[in-house]
């Protein structure tokens, strides 16, 4: 996969964000850009649970922003930023 | 000591090893053992080096390992010899067909086998064995019992279980089946086509028979014996059941360790009350810190390649197979040097394995870990699911199972569906992420 849209990417981060909510029995979420990642009182989902997200986006999209160390993120717009620049 | 070569002599024209196409008789292989010993013209003990030989070859350099003063240093191919050391440079070199190439002409006084052990990258270790602690084992176990038996070979020839084997069928006056060709589709087909009863294999290569012969058995079989890795519940459950007529036994042996002990209730692991106090041939187990220890007269004290074996100061050989207590039962629970950190937790890749083969949709399963920026890392998996089975839904319920069963940082946060798992050439599970 080559070119992939930061809008795709959000949408693969919003179907995996929700799976897990699902999983827990919590309410399902509309993903906005500004959404703190790792704010558990805003989001209910803890680091393992981000752990699966980016997963997902490295397998979806063959892409590793990570590969020559961590670069920080707080929100899904920057998370999603980091899989489609 | 002329254990094996009277034992070929007895059989004299009867078949002792049968590749399929080729076979060799007790009097074949005592003449090919004659011309090594005319060849290597050294008295006083020869280093002779064969890489990856053939069955008929490998016999026949034990025969005269027997009789005469050498070293016997044994390995796969991709060895590099370099790498060996000066200590080990071969005087004459037996190829696979049993051709010689003389090398040179160093002196060495003593007798032994070298066994030289994989490892992927850096040089090999190198264990020194000696014929008897070999021979150990197999003599101890009834031999009478075992007449006539057929034996598959699904090790390398070389391997510390391949020699038990080659041992075992021409000690006990049997015959060696050994097709060219070591793959599980190939076994299979000699073990059906030459009435084999006796199986010796790895768990991995016993889960790869069964997705082979699926439904049709083995009816001459009478014994399987698992080794070389750690084997769950259910994969004994279902070699029972594949093979109701034979006993399914499971070893633990390594190459620097030896034969250790034989379990045959079915169940997997070993009985709590073997620890702790000496087991016939003077083994002994202990735990240390969730590691399996053992001491054992065949124990070797160092690699003769110069790296330090793992012994501990009061001289127990640290097995790096982890393992636990549950109810009187001693578990294993994976390879210590597998060990994942997720999230600061610490993972057994295998024992999450073991989950997964536990259900009946998996026909086998492969957890290895993938790094994670997050949490270290995370487990992925993959699955070969049982044929006639939706691939999606049963990875859906897989995922619903382990969520279920596994608590959350064990949990496979990948899954891939494949037809089949690489195995190594040692017939266990090749460990990649």
């Amino acid at each position: 996969m080559t070119s992939v849209n930061k809008a795709e990417i959000q949408a693969i981060i919003e179907r995996t964000l929700n799976q897990i909510l699902e999983a827990k029995g919590r309410a399902r979420v509309a993903l906005t850009e500004d959404m703190l990642l790792l704010d558990e009182e805003a989001l209910p989902i803890d680091s393992l649970d981000l752990a699966q997200i980016v997963l997902d986006l490295q397998s979806l999209t063959g892409r590793d922003p990570f590969e020559a160390g961590f670069i920080e993120f707080r929100t899904a717009g920057e998370l999603a930023s980091l899989f489609s620049s | 000591m002329r254990d094996l070569a009277n034992a070929l002599t007895i059989q004299g024209t009867a078949t002792v090893i049968s590749t399929g196409e080729q076979t060799h008789t007790g009097t074949s292989v005592l003449e090919q053992s004659a011309a090594f010993d005319r060849a290597i013209t050294r008295p006083d003990g020869s280093r002779i080096l064969s890489l990856d030989p053939s069955p008929a070859t490998i016999l026949a350099l034990l025969v005269l390992a027997e009789s005469r003063t050498c070293q016997l240093i044994l390995g796969r191919p991709s060895i590099d010899l370099a790498a060996l050391g000066k200590m080990l440079q071969p005087d004459v070199i037996v190829h696979r067909t049993g051709r010689i190439e003389r090398r040179g002409d160093s002196s060495s006084g003593e007798s032994g086998i070298f066994l030289l052990t994989s490892g992927t990258t850096g040089t090999p270790k190198v264990v020194h064995q000696t014929l008897p602690a070999l021979l150990g084992r197999v003599q101890t176990s009834s031999l009478e019992k075992n007449r006539g038996a057929r034996w598959l070979l699904t090790y390398e020839t070389h391997s510390f279980a391949g020699l038990q084997v080659v041992l075992s069928a021409a000690l006990s006056g049997g015959v060696l089946v050994a097709p060219e060709a070591r793959n599980p589709a190939a076994l299979a087909h000699a073990a059906r086509n030459q009435g084999v009863t006796h199986i010796s294999g790895t768990p991995t290569f016993s889960r790869a028979l069964l997705m082979t012969i699926k439904d049709e058995g083995l009816p001459s079989l009478r014994q399987i014996t698992l080794g070389g890795e750690a084997v769950d519940q259910a994969t004994l459950n279902r070699v029972s059941q594949a093979f109701p007529h034979a006993r399914v036994s499971h070893i633990y042996a390594s190459t620097e360790a030896g034969a250790l002990f034989a379990v045959h209730d079915g169940r997997a692991g070993f009985p709590s009350a073997w620890l702790g106090h000496a087991l016939p041939g003077g083994v002994m187990l202990r735990i240390r810190d969730e590691v399996l220890e053992v001491r054992s007269p065949r124990c070797m004290l160092a690699y003769a390649s110069g790296q330090r074996a793992p012994l501990t100061e009061d001289g127990w050989l640290v097995t790096g197979d982890l393992v636990r207590v549950e109810g009187n039962r001693v578990l294993f629970s994976g390879r210590q040097d597998q060990i994942v950190n997720i999230a600061g937790l610490k993972v057994s890749p295998e024992e999450v394995e073991a989950f997964l083969l536990a259900q009946p949709t998996v026909d086998e399963a492969q957890v290895y870990a993938v790094p994670s920026p997050l949490t270290g890392s995370l487990l992925a998996a993959r699955i070969v699911v049982h044929p006639g089975l939706d691939p999606q839904e049963t990875l859906q319920e897989l995922q619903t199972v382990c969520a279920r069963g596994l608590s959350r940082h064990k949990v496979p946060r990948r899954f891939e569906i494949v037809d089949r798992i690489a195995m190594s050439t040692s017939g266990k599970k090749a460990y990649t992420s």
